[in-house]
């Protein structure tokens, strides 16, 4: 039963599926950890996504051009950030609930705009958009099974990864990078040398929206030809969890995310075999569950010696 | 700025307050609809290239040539709040509602219609077997012999498989889902006995990522064409079918004919749709309670298939440029056993479980 799936052509599939399954949510995973060095929890991720899609659609069938699609996108992005770093930072609103409702107003507010542009509210496919290209890496196409596997990906999940080593830079080698992590470990610290703790924490919500609105791109203009109505079913939250899993590491969130892709991966592939689909489906956000237990239990134990230390 | 605000806001308030008095006249004077019967679709979102939109169809051809008027509500995304949109409906003087029973309608429309003795319920799509309606007479269900239609979409796509290996990708699997995959095996075993066939749910009907990715995965375990059961969900498995070159097979509507001048390649590759024609259900059924309200059998569920002509296969310039002349035929000739009831498709709902599973498990891809 098992035995088709261990072919090499099935294996090299499979690895590849991984890869593309995991791109949005490294994205995400990327702009959730830098509003997480600084101290704050972006729970409108999923709403910044799927705004930053449907403009990337919208964009690129306007101008025809690719690349004013992914200005759409993070103008998108960056309109939803906005708007949760104001009402945070400077009116003062409660971060989470504003999160939540900005992704309420994400998921009727596409919907809307969809229908003001092509007059259905299902999808976009009336609007001529553009595709991004897939590439092919020279060199590494060449090597045998590997190659295929790494290679002739699109253009967005080679880009994530530089986004990935991008906020590696940013965070932990860069001047605001410091600022932003110093504001999130002890913002009254911050402040006392002459840091505007506020403008720190605004610019990073900015910076998470950036990031996460080419994971948007990235699902209307790569993994998908186009918008459709909530198309991020979750994303947004199983890339956030990636990064909790891994504490804020650039690394360990890069990872995580692909661990999640590969349970998605592992879910699809197991409904194919008439396996119950309602226990498969859980697998991806089962994984997120355990993995957060295990990341506490971790983290636990470690508390629990530092005392015992001391 | 404030003044200007509160400045606006009182000219829009009071423009607005004028506006609904003068609405509320009108009907004093001449009302258009007086003789009518006030009918109300209860819908899930247009623009689902499925039963929405088909229904909607009807519903609005019905509004154009027969004596009614109405309004169409559209059922809100959160499933919480079907009770509240039924009961809205509920609460208009309609004589006839009607809806489609996806995600727990049916049981919602169960529930209010003996509270509203005076008002005619119809569900599209109810199970055959459904309980607690027997005693109802303001209820009536139909259910479209979908296990009639996959049989033709299941043997058609074995016929034009290369590896005799196909897929089906249902968004969940409840009942009417659970018929169509079992019409489809059946069909695609009436084809070639040694098929083998694929048949899963991406979870949801309207993650088109996911749809694309089970697609995506079948075509790796070689399936060749795809039946995409799933709604606005289906855009994402066919563009698996049109990335990979394999037969995509769409649902509810005429898939084929949304890609037509938008997006050709597209179009090219899906063969066919198992279609439901719920906008003629739903006229006929209107036009039947105006003509003679109680021919009706309320209180029963009443099943629509190939013969009746409430589903049939597409058979467009698509189908007809990619289908060879030889497997049409076939097709025709089917399609006139199945209305002519020479041949019997196995439905679900005469199943037990046990079978089904035993049934999807005899045809799994090895």
């Amino acid at each position: 039963m098992f035995a088709q799936f261990f072919t090499q052509e099935y294996l090299v599939d499979f690895f590849y599926s991984i890869i593309r399954m995991s791109t949005p949510l490294v994205y995400c995973a990327m702009g959730a950890l830098i509003s997480r060095q600084s101290g704050a929890l972006n729970m409108a991720l999923e709403g910044i996504m799927l705004t930053a899609s449907l403009l990337a659609v919208a964009f690129s069938a306007a101008t025809h051009t690719v690349f004013f699609g992914m200005v759409g996108a993070v103008l998108g992005g960056l309109l939803i950030s906005f708007v949760l770093a104001y009402m945070h930072l400077v009116k003062q609103s409660e971060l989470v609930l504003t999160g939540i409702a900005l992704n309420t107003l994400a998921s009727g507010g596409t919907v809307y705009l969809l229908f003001l542009l092509t007059g259905e509210k299902g999808t976009s496919r009336l609007l001529n958009s553009l595709v991004v290209p897939k590439w092919e890496i020279p060199l590494v196409k060449d090597i045998p099974i590997l190659g295929e596997v790494l290679s002739g990906h699109n253009a967005l999940t080679y880009i994530a990864f530089v986004f990935a080593a991008l906020t590696y830079v940013l965070i932990f080698k860069s001047g605001t990078g410091l600022r932003i992590r110093a504001v999130g470990f002890n913002p009254d610290a911050a402040a006392s040398v002459g840091i505007n703790v506020n403008r720190i924490k605004f610019q990073a919500f900015l910076y998470s929206g950036l990031f996460a609105s080419l994971g948007g791109a990235f699902m209307s203009m790569g993994y998908l030809s186009n918008f459709s109505r909530d198309m991020m079913a979750g994303r947004g939250f199983i890339g956030m969890s990636a990064t909790n899993l891994a504490d804020g590491r650039v690394l360990g969130s890069l990872l995580a995310s692909l661990g999640f892709g590969a349970a998605e991966a592992v879910s699809i592939t197991l409904a194919t075999l008439n396996m119950k689909a309602e226990i498969v489906s859980m697998i991806p956000y089962l994984a997120t569950v355990i993995g957060l237990v295990i990341m506490s239990a971790n983290k636990q134990a470690k508390a629990r010696k530092n005392r015992e230390g001391i | 700025m404030k003044k200007l605000m509160s400045i606006v806001l009182a000219v829009l308030f009071i423009v607005s307050m004028t506006a609904c008095a003068d609405s509320g006249k009108e009907p004093d004077a001449t009302d258009p609809n007086e003789g009518k019967t006030h009918v109300v679709y209860v819908g899930g979102t247009r623009g689902d290239a499925g039963i929405a939109d088909a229904t909607y169809e009807g519903f609005d051809r019905a509004l154009k040539e027969l004596p009614i008027y109405g309004e169409y509500i559209e059922l809100p995304a959160d499933k919480a709040d079907y009770r509240a949109t039924l009961l809205e409906a509920c609460e208009t003087d309609a004589k006839l509602v009607f809806t489609s029973a996806g995600s727990g309608m049916i049981d919602i429309v169960i529930e209010l219609a003996p509270q509203y003795p005076d008002k005619k319920f119809m569900v599209l799509d109810t199970p055959i077997d459904q309980e607690g309606i027997q005693d109802m007479d303001n209820f009536y269900g139909i259910l479209c012999a979908q296990n009639e239609v996959s049989y033709l979409t299941g043997y058609l796509a074995q016929r034009m498989s290369k590896t005799g290996k196909v897929g089906v990708v249902v968004g969940v699997e409840y009942p009417v889902l659970c018929d169509f995959i079992t019409g489809f095996i059946s069909g695609a075993r009436a084809a070639n006995p040694d098929t083998q066939i694929a048949a899963s749910a991406s979870g949801d009907w309207v993650d088109q990522g996911a749809a694309k990715e089970t697609a995506l995965a079948q075509i790796r375990q070689g399936c060749d064409v795809i039946y995409c059961v799933g709604a606005a969900s289906s855009f994402g498995s066919l563009e698996a079918c049109k990335e990979q070159g394999v037969w995509g097979i769409g649902c509810d509507t005429d898939l084929a004919a949304q890609f037509i001048g938008i997006d050709d390649e597209q179009a090219d590759c899906i063969i066919t749709s198992a279609y439901k024609d719920w906008g003629q259900v739903s006229y006929d059924w209107i036009k039947t309670c105006l003509e003679d309200i109680d021919s009706i059998p309320w209180g029963t569920v009443e099943l629509t298939g190939i013969a009746e002509g409430g589903c049939k296969i597409i058979q467009n310039e698509i189908y007809e440029k990619q289908v060879p002349d030889e497997i049409k035929a076939e097709m025709e000739q089917l399609i006139k056993d199945i209305a002519d009831g020479k041949i019997d498709c196995p439905t679900y709902f005469d199943m037990t479980e046990e079978e089904y599973v035993a049934l999807k498990e005899s045809v799994m891809v090895k």
